[in-house]
């Protein structure tokens, strides 16, 4: 039996001194890849954005676990060097760095070493190709001035080049047209295939799960998980909606 | 007795350069004579008095302690409105004041707006030509209160105007000025705010038209000592002929203010040669927890709206009167009184070039 | 692609070294007539130079300090030495530089870069210009680049009578008195009509003896529809006692000329920093000042630009980091003097361990400034909550027939950017860093690679806490 990447444990989380997250219990296998659908409003970001140490989401409870090791109330960076990964729904304009810069950066952060610069240059050029992005993106500013499409390409940009063990995806095809989304898909297929990572997607939209095959489908409703299934769950959700857990309460 | 003063007023929270003249204002030869006559419509709720001297001593205005020494000089009482804790007040307080040819007169107002209350405050300038006057309000906006002032000054070309303002304001508590120039000679004015209660907020608009050989002198200050506070400074003017104006606007977040807010905005339009235009917009901070914003723009109108609206048939002086009133109006508004609306449309008609 | 040697482990000490004063001359601290007269007779100046000198003296006796900005109360004028000259004269080859105050530029890696396709080099020791050199390319085209002691008695000294400090008259401030009085060292600048200098023209100075001032005159004329840059980069080490740099630098752009005028300044934080610079643009002409400010304890520095011919512009990028124990106040003026002048103004400014930054600017535009234009924008970044930043900027427009725009913004860093930064490994300190730099990307991006390297070099540095 595989150990579990990440287990999340009777998480509670507040906002501005309101909680949003009521205890949420969930585990994602080494390599799998599970979903985490549900209402708007529900706490889905919150999750990623806690379980990623965001300061401004406090756990007044509970313990998140990764790769075996506790890491409640850890700083973001150390658990990113750790392996986490995760994709901003709404990615940061960060003026005066460029993309490749930046990437560089948190490569050589990740593994304490400088990169040799041509070896990075294929690799991100390889990247870029996957996600049809044009080579003059990686000597912008990171962000700035980019369409709502291209800064989720940059996200899995960074996924791709980051090789993270786990990552959590939040709403990444949100506001993307049918290419956008198809070229997303891909990457984070590309991701699963060359780093064989596991993926925790949050989305209430299941176009980019079409071509993953999904171990796990959670759902969240009113800050808890009231349903957990397999790749089955989607499909009923697609066609039901969530309206049987408006009401259901935590498991 | 000598009763005229050489006053120092306007002054910047920090100082520049002083061969740009725009530090402070000196004002020589104010006399101080006598107590206006106003013309107080007082509705049920607010409770009226008559004191030896305004009751917030302590409280600084924008203009500075020389309009203290002024009013102190002349020797007039304070008139003081509050409004009942807990009740909105359903009509407004109006103050009217009307100044004679020659006159120099003067105003002390303290006005409170008591906690959980809400009360409006609408103080018309009208005058004869000559003459001087000097208006000094101080306000307090307690707990969860909202007080609202609203001023239109329509004096004479020739008259001389100092119109000073200063309050705070508790937790939750909130003061609205409007500000409405429509006329007048030389016209010295400023608006302080001291948000010294949590989460109280200060908004300031102003509108102005100066035409002639006016001059007209603001100071606009938010001081933001609190927590969480807010400031809206907005100013809209036009300029003619061989008006001037120096407007002075001053975010101060002190420090401990965290999660505070200031944002001024001011904009001028210009549409003769002879105007002469001052902005010094002054963001002063202290505190690392905030977000400040300043913009101006002075100028004339956009090229493209201009040619827009003459290729709907308005020649060149047609677009800047109507861009002017436009102005004017959207500041005049924001006045939740229908019938100082009706009287300040009436005043800009029967003033309109 | 020119490579200077790189800045690597940047750190403080680098720059903290100074060498044993040898026999150098030195004068009476303390300001008095016979000093200037002293200074003067050293320099051999000619009659008007002298004269000029003594008036200046007067001027300054005269005039008061200012009652707007950063206190200066720690400097005492009576203990400031304002003349020292190390034993040699200029010289003309580098290997004939005496050692120590060769070891000096050589640890400021000025040797490589003179090697590698310099125009010049005018590298000043205490008061003096110990040695420059004009590379063969520049001086054929007619280019004049010298040391101004030496061309006030040169076949240039009728132009340089003409201009020297009618941009910055000593009746100015008292500084612009004071440096008119004792000034001494410095670089002249002439680039003939229609010439093009490729190159960046550099100029350094330091300041080492402990007391001694440092006013240095850098005068640079672009006749017309030339276009010159020259780049300004300098260093002190640090002492106990007060430090004052009072120089002056005045520009003359001419008729379609364009001049860019880039400086890092990087004074040590005992420094005063009284620097008053000039420029003075001609019909069609330009102006661009590039300017990052660290370093000094008090620094008074505001580029001023006079706009005096028709379509004239000026361009000002700056960035001014203010940390501990500095109080740096900084800004521009510009003077719309002409019709159908342009200004643009960027700046940025930071704040951190209690330093206090102060942007102050004026934009005047003149009646006659018909169909002007202005644009100013100023933000301002507090990276922690004990630091101050000012803004306090001032505009006087005349005419109706102007497009004036300003914009002020002031804030801290985003949790939201941090966390980003940090969710992809990089340790807080390192995403302030990165913050911190991309900040001041508006200067770094308009100056050569090595000097943009050195400039995040030193942001990295202020950013990551003190170096005792």
């Amino acid at each position: 039996m595989s150990q579990n990447i990440l287990e999340v444990k009777n998480l509670k989380v507040n906002v501005e001194e309101t909680e949003i997250l009521h205890g949420v219990n969930l585990s994602v296998g080494a390599n799998e890849t599970h979903v985490i659908m549900g209402p708007n409003g529900a706490g889905k970001s919150t999750l990623g954005y806690a379980v990623m140490g965001s300061p401004r989401y406090e756990i007044t409870d509970g313990k998140v676990i990764f790769d075996g090791k506790d890491i409640t109330g850890v700083s973001t960076d150390k658990i990113a060097k750790a392996g986490m990964f995760l994709s901003f729904q709404i990615p940061v304009e960060v003026p005066g760095i460029t993309l490749a810069n930046f990437i560089k950066s948190a490569l050589e952060q990740k593994t304490g070493q400088r990169v040799r610069y041509f070896d990075f240059k294929d690799k991100l050029e390889n990247a870029m190709n996957i996600l049809h992005m044009d080579p003059s993106y990686a000597t912008r500013d990171l962000n700035v001035g980019f369409s709502g499409g291209e800064k989720k390409k940059t996200e899995i940009l960074q996924l791709l080049m980051l090789e993270p063990r786990l990552a959590i995806l939040d709403e990444t095809d949100s506001g993307l047209d049918v290419d956008a989304a198809r070229t997303v898909s891909e990457g984070i297929e590309a991701y699963k295939k060359n780093v064989g990572g596991a993926l925790l997607i949050i989305t209430h939209s299941t176009r980019i799960l079409e071509a993953l095959k999904v171990d796990v489908t959670h759902i969240l409703a009113d800050g808890c998980i009231v349903d957990e299934g397999d790749g089955s769950l989607v499909d009923y959700i697609n066609q039901n909606g969530f309206e049987k857990y408006l009401t259901a309460g935590c498991r | 007795m000598n009763n005229a003063l050489n006053m120092t007023v306007n002054t910047l929270p920090a100082l520049t350069w002083n061969w740009l003249r725009m530090n402070s204002t000196r004002i020589e030869d104010v006399t101080a004579d006598s107590r206006a006559r106003a013309a107080a419509d007082v509705p049920a709720g607010i409770d009226e008095e008559t004191t030896e001297s305004t009751r917030y001593a302590g409280q600084k205005t924008a203009m500075g302690s020389d309009v203290d020494r002024l009013i102190a000089l002349s020797g007039i009482c304070t008139s003081s409105y509050s409004s009942q804790a807990g009740r909105k007040s359903e009509a407004p307080l109006r103050i009217d004041l009307s100044y004679e040819k020659d006159c120099h007169d003067l105003s002390s107002f303290d006005i409170t707006a008591a906690d959980d209350s809400e009360m409006t405050v609408i103080m018309k300038f009208k005058s004869e030509e000559n003459g001087s006057a000097a208006v000094q309000t101080r306000y307090h906006a307690g707990r969860n209160a909202l007080l609202k002032i609203i001023q239109v000054q329509m004096l004479d070309d020739d008259f001389t105007f100092l119109n000073d303002i200063g309050g705070s304001c508790d937790e939750n508590g909130r003061i609205e000025l409007i500000q409405l120039i429509l006329g007048g000679g030389k016209t010295y004015t400023g608006a302080r705010a001291d948000l010294s209660g949590d989460s109280s907020f200060f908004k300031a608009d102003i509108g102005y038209v100066v035409g002639g050989s006016g001059r007209l002198d603001m100071n606009y200050i938010s001081d933001q000592t609190a927590r969480k506070t807010e400031s809206l400074i907005n100013a809209s003017g036009v300029l003619r002929d061989q008006a001037f104006k120096l407007f002075r606007g001053t975010i101060d977040f002190h420090k401990g203010c965290a999660a505070s807010v200031g944002n001024e905005k001011e904009d001028v339009l210009l549409i003769d040669d002879g105007v002469v235009n001052q902005t010094v917009p002054l963001i002063l901070c202290d505190e690392e927890d905030v977000v400040g914003n300043h913009g101006a723009t002075i100028g004339q109108l956009d090229e493209d709206l201009l040619f827009y609206l003459r290729s709907r048939g308005l020649n060149e002086e047609e677009v800047y009167e109507m861009m002017a009133r436009a102005r004017m109006d959207a500041v005049s508004a924001l006045i939740p009184d229908e019938k100082t609306r009706d009287e300040i449309r009436s005043y800009q008609n029967r003033h309109s070039n | 692609m020119k490579e200077k040697t790189q800045v690597n482990d940047i750190n403080r000490s680098m720059y903290d070294f100074r060498y044993e004063e040898k026999d150098a001359y030195t004068v009476d601290q303390g300001l008095t007539p016979e000093i200037v007269e002293q200074i003067s007779k050293e320099k051999k100046d000619p009659q008007w130079m002298h004269d000029f000198r003594l008036k200046s003296l007067d001027i300054y006796n005269q005039l008061s300090v200012p009652d707007w900005g950063p206190s200066i109360d720690g400097l005492d004028m009576r203990n400031i030495v304002t003349y020292v000259r190390p034993n040699t004269t200029m010289k003309g080859k580098w290997n004939e530089v005496p050692d120590d105050i060769k070891n000096t530029f050589e640890r400021l890696g000025i040797p490589q870069a003179e090697r590698e396709s310099l125009a010049g080099v005018g590298a000043q020791y205490d008061s003096e210009l110990v040695y420059h050199n004009i590379k063969k390319e520049v001086s054929d085209q007619g280019v004049v680049y010298e040391g101004i002691e030496d061309a006030l008695r040169g076949p240039y000294s009728e132009m340089i009578r003409e201009h020297f400090m009618k941009l910055v008259p000593p009746r100015d401030h008292k500084f612009a008195a004071l440096h008119g009085a004792v000034w001494s060292g410095g670089s002249f600048v002439y680039v003939p009509p229609g010439v093009s200098v490729e190159i960046p023209l550099q100029s350094y100075f330091r300041l080492n003896a402990p007391g001694s001032g440092q006013f240095e005159h850098t005068l640079i004329i672009v006749d017309e529809g030339a276009y010159l840059h020259f780049i300004e980069g300098c260093s002190a080490p640090k002492y106990n006692v007060a430090n004052l740099h009072a120089g002056c630098v005045e520009l003359y752009v001419g008729k379609n000329a364009s001049l860019r005028y880039s400086t890092i300044e990087n004074w040590s934080k005992n420094m005063y920093n009284l620097n008053t610079k000039r420029a003075r643009v001609e019909e069609g002409g330009k102006v661009e000042w590039i300017s990052g400010s660290f370093g000094s304890h008090v620094s008074y520095l505001y580029p001023m630009s006079v706009l005096a011919g028709k379509g004239a512009r000026s361009e000002f990028t700056g960035v001014t980091f203010a940390g501990k124990g500095q109080n740096l106040d900084t800004g521009c003026k510009i003077i719309h003097a002409a019709p159908e002048t342009s200004s643009y103004v960027n700046t940025r400014s930071i704040s951190k361990d209690g330093g206090i930054s102060t942007f102050r600017s004026a934009v005047v535009i003149n009646k006659n400034a018909v169909g002007s234009k202005s644009s100013v924008s100023c933000e301002s970044l507090m990276v922690d909550d004990i630091s101050r930043s000012d803004t306090i900027p001032a505009m006087d427009i005349r005419t109706a027939k102007a497009d004036v725009g300003h914009e002020a913004k002031i804030g801290r860093i985003s949790d939201e950017t941090l966390f980003y930064l940090m969710s992809r490994g990089l340790s807080e300190e390192e995403s302030r860093a990165l913050i911190v730099s991309g900040f001041a990307d508006n200067v770094s991006k308009e100056l050569p690679l090595e000097y943009a390297v050195e400039m995040n070099n030193l942001i990295r540095m202020e950013m990551k806490g003190t170096m005792a």
